[in-house]
């Protein structure tokens, strides 16, 4: 005789208790993943990290640490000056000889260079301390380097904003050729944007084009004389070149 | 049998299993920090030593841009004076080079010219032609059966950044009044004194200061002056066509000479565009053309094998490489009749970036050709050149025109 043997199979309820922490728990662990979700979308884009108002150097250090072949290389910028002032580079602790603009002078990405200018139209007497900090470079083709400096130009209406008290900044920017405006532009003068209140003109400098290099104007006289190292920003290394041939007979006129 | 009991039945399996998967995938979709090079405080950076060390430099560089871009870019040779010279340096141009190896830098200091980017150029039957973008240059023509050909010519950049600038000004002294108490400013005699000086004649005098300020940002300023009058013209501009950075055997007679093919490579180099794959898809009788590019063929050639295959070859050069805004750039365009069959109605169009400014009255044709030009609302200027003859079998021509840098 065959038998039969017939298996039940019950499902064995669970508690309610733990059914609720179970439940908890299911919840909490979908809350987790939802916010890593989130977090890991927001990608920084342009300058997360920074902001106009930042203080000089900040900004180039952490462009530096975002890579490429910055690290070392000396970007000519040609310091522009109005006709009758005088600049000179903090080097090696002090001011050097003040010199009529243009002038053109190698600037390591990162760093921070102060200036001293003097003879300022209309404000005999002042002296403005601007700074220079350089947060990207250019790529000019061989030989071409000292063909393409980047533009800083300190105009008579800045300087002047600057021996009042007013603080200004200029972010200076490659133009993106597909934004183009189809505007010619002279060999003395690039087009500047004034911002407007509330945004951030390395934000709107960053809409524009790849930000170059940030001028600051004013905001700070030397309390402990001209010669202070944290004044001058540790004075780094500024590799002075000679004027343009153009400007050697004095032909320049801002 | 057994059967275990489900014990987490406030927890399916389904469940479960989806937990596993997501937080499987959000784990790999993680990613370790980058490596951070570690940087000097200060702006003193040790010399070339330094550069040594950081090999990595280059591929983050490279994934910065685009790959296309890092692909196809032209010569962009590392200039700086840190670093041992590189091996790599092609002198003919065409591979760029740094002290950790190749550097390329972003695309947005070159101005373009040539090729067919974006939308392909077409033509419609009432001759009006689609899809002719900025910077696309291209020739149409028609061949004995009565079709149409259109194809582009190979591209030009130059060296030009622009820069521009956006200023903010702020009077830290306003917001100091605002934070602190009014009878302590009020008591403090030298806030007194820079008050009066703030409202002083200087800014009165300054008038443009208040106009500024009311200006809204999309208002620039530009500042054109007669200097460019007095660029220097070249005398060989005066005396002929022939310029000196087009003066080859392709260009004068279309005849290919072996020992200009490096002069022509490094002019062609320089115009080697970033972006290789948006190049435009030509069909002859609704055949796909084969596109032959190599060294012995400078310019871009298109044909179909077989009898009656109409070719064209359309070569563009440049007078420089790199060029400031205000500098005046010549372009040479030579086309030549390479298939086997007469052509006819050749045009050529050429659709000028923004930045480039045709100079009035500088285009030559060596054939006789109707010349126009149409300026765009967008700024931009189309330059045409209809030439009137058919262009018999190995026969070419040549047209010239200037361009200002804005």
């Amino acid at each position: 005789m065959k038998r039969t043997f017939n298996t039940t199979v019950r499902r064995l309820p669970l508690a309610n208790a733990r059914k609720v922490v179970a439940s908890k728990w299911n919840w909490l662990t979908l809350a987790l993943l939802a916010v890593c979700s989130v977090a890991s979308a927001q990608m920084p884009t342009g300058h997360p990290l920074h902001a106009g108002v930042m203080p000089p150097g900040a900004i180039g250090r952490q462009r530096l640490v975002r890579g490429g072949p910055l690290c070392g290389y000396i970007q000519p910028v040609e310091v522009k000056l109005p006709a009758e002032s005088r600049a000179a580079f903090a080097i090696d602790g002090n001011f050097s000889e003040l010199q009529p603009g243009p002038q053109v002078a190698g600037l390591l990405v990162g760093a921070v260079y102060r200036l001293r200018v003097t003879d300022i139209p209309n404000n005999p007497g002042a002296e403005v301390y601007p700074t220079i900090e350089l947060i990207d470079r250019l790529y000019p083709p061989a030989g071409k380097r000292l063909d393409f400096p980047v533009p800083i130009e300190l105009t008579d209406e800045e300087l002047n904003l600057a021996a009042q008290g007013m603080f200004v900044t200029r972010v200076i920017y490659v133009e993106n050729p597909e934004r183009a405006l189809p505007v010619a532009q002279g060999k003395e003068g690039h087009q500047w944007f004034e911002v407007a209140t509330g945004e951030d003109p390395l934000q709107v400098a960053d809409q524009l084009g790849r930000p170059i290099a940030i001028l600051r104007i004013g905001g700070r006289s030397p309390a402990n004389g001209i010669n202070d190292p944290c004044f001058t920003y540790g004075c780094p290394p500024v590799q002075l070149y000679e004027r343009p041939a153009e400007y050697i007979e004095g032909s320049f006129n801002q | 049998m057994t059967h275990s009991p489900d014990y987490n039945s406030a927890m399916p399996r389904w469940f479960r299993r989806l937990l596993v998967v997501i937080a499987t995938l959000m784990l790999c979709a993680c990613r370790a920090p980058e490596a951070r090079m570690a940087m000097p405080s200060s702006g003193a950076l040790p010399d070339g030593l330094m550069m040594q060390q950081m090999p990595p430099q280059a591929v983050m560089q490279a994934s910065y841009v685009s790959r296309q871009f890092v692909d196809s870019c032209p010569s962009v040779p590392y200039d700086g004076p840190m670093g041992p010279p590189c091996a790599c340096c092609n002198q003919g141009g065409g591979t760029s080079c740094g002290p950790v190896g190749p550097v390329v830098g972003p695309p947005d200091e070159y101005i373009c010219d040539g090729g067919d980017f974006g939308i392909e150029a077409g033509v419609r039957t009432d001759w009006a032609i689609e899809g002719l973008e900025q910077e696309d240059t291209i020739v149409h023509y028609d061949t004995l059966s009565g079709e149409v050909i259109v194809q582009p010519s190979n591209r030009v950049c130059i060296y030009a950044p622009r820069f521009g600038a956006v200023r903010e000004v702020v009077n830290p002294m306003n917001a100091d009044r605002n934070e602190k108490l009014v009878a302590i400013l009020d008591e403090m005699a030298p806030s007194q004194s820079q008050l009066d000086q703030l409202a002083g004649t200087t800014l009165q005098r300054n008038s443009p200061i208040a106009n500024l300020g009311d200006q809204p940002p999309s208002l620039y300023r530009s500042q054109e002056q007669a200097m460019a009058l007095l660029t220097p013209v070249r005398v060989m501009e005066v005396v002929g066509m022939i310029a000196p950075y087009c003066d080859y055997q392709v260009i004068k007679l279309g005849i290919i000479d072996n020992a200009e093919k490096p002069w022509i490579a490094k002019q062609i180099d320089a115009a080697i565009t970033w972006t290789g794959d948006q190049s435009a898809q030509v069909t002859i009788d609704g055949t796909a053309a084969a596109e032959l590019i190599r060294d012995e063929q400078p310019g871009q050639l298109y044909h179909v094998e077989g009898p009656n295959a109409p070719k064209i070859r359309l070569i563009k050069l440049a007078s420089t490489n790199a060029a400031k805004p205000g500098e005046e750039v010549s372009f040479t365009l030579r086309y030549d009749n390479t298939g086997d069959q007469q052509i006819g109605n050749v045009t050529i169009v050429d659709h000028l970036s923004v930045r480039l400014e045709y100079v009035p009255d500088s285009a030559q044709a060596s054939s006789s050709a109707d010349f126009s030009t149409e300026e765009l609302g967008d700024g931009s200027t189309v330059l045409r050149w209809e030439i009137k003859d058919p262009v018999d079998v190995g026969k070419g021509g040549l047209l010239q025109f200037k361009a200002k840098v804005r």
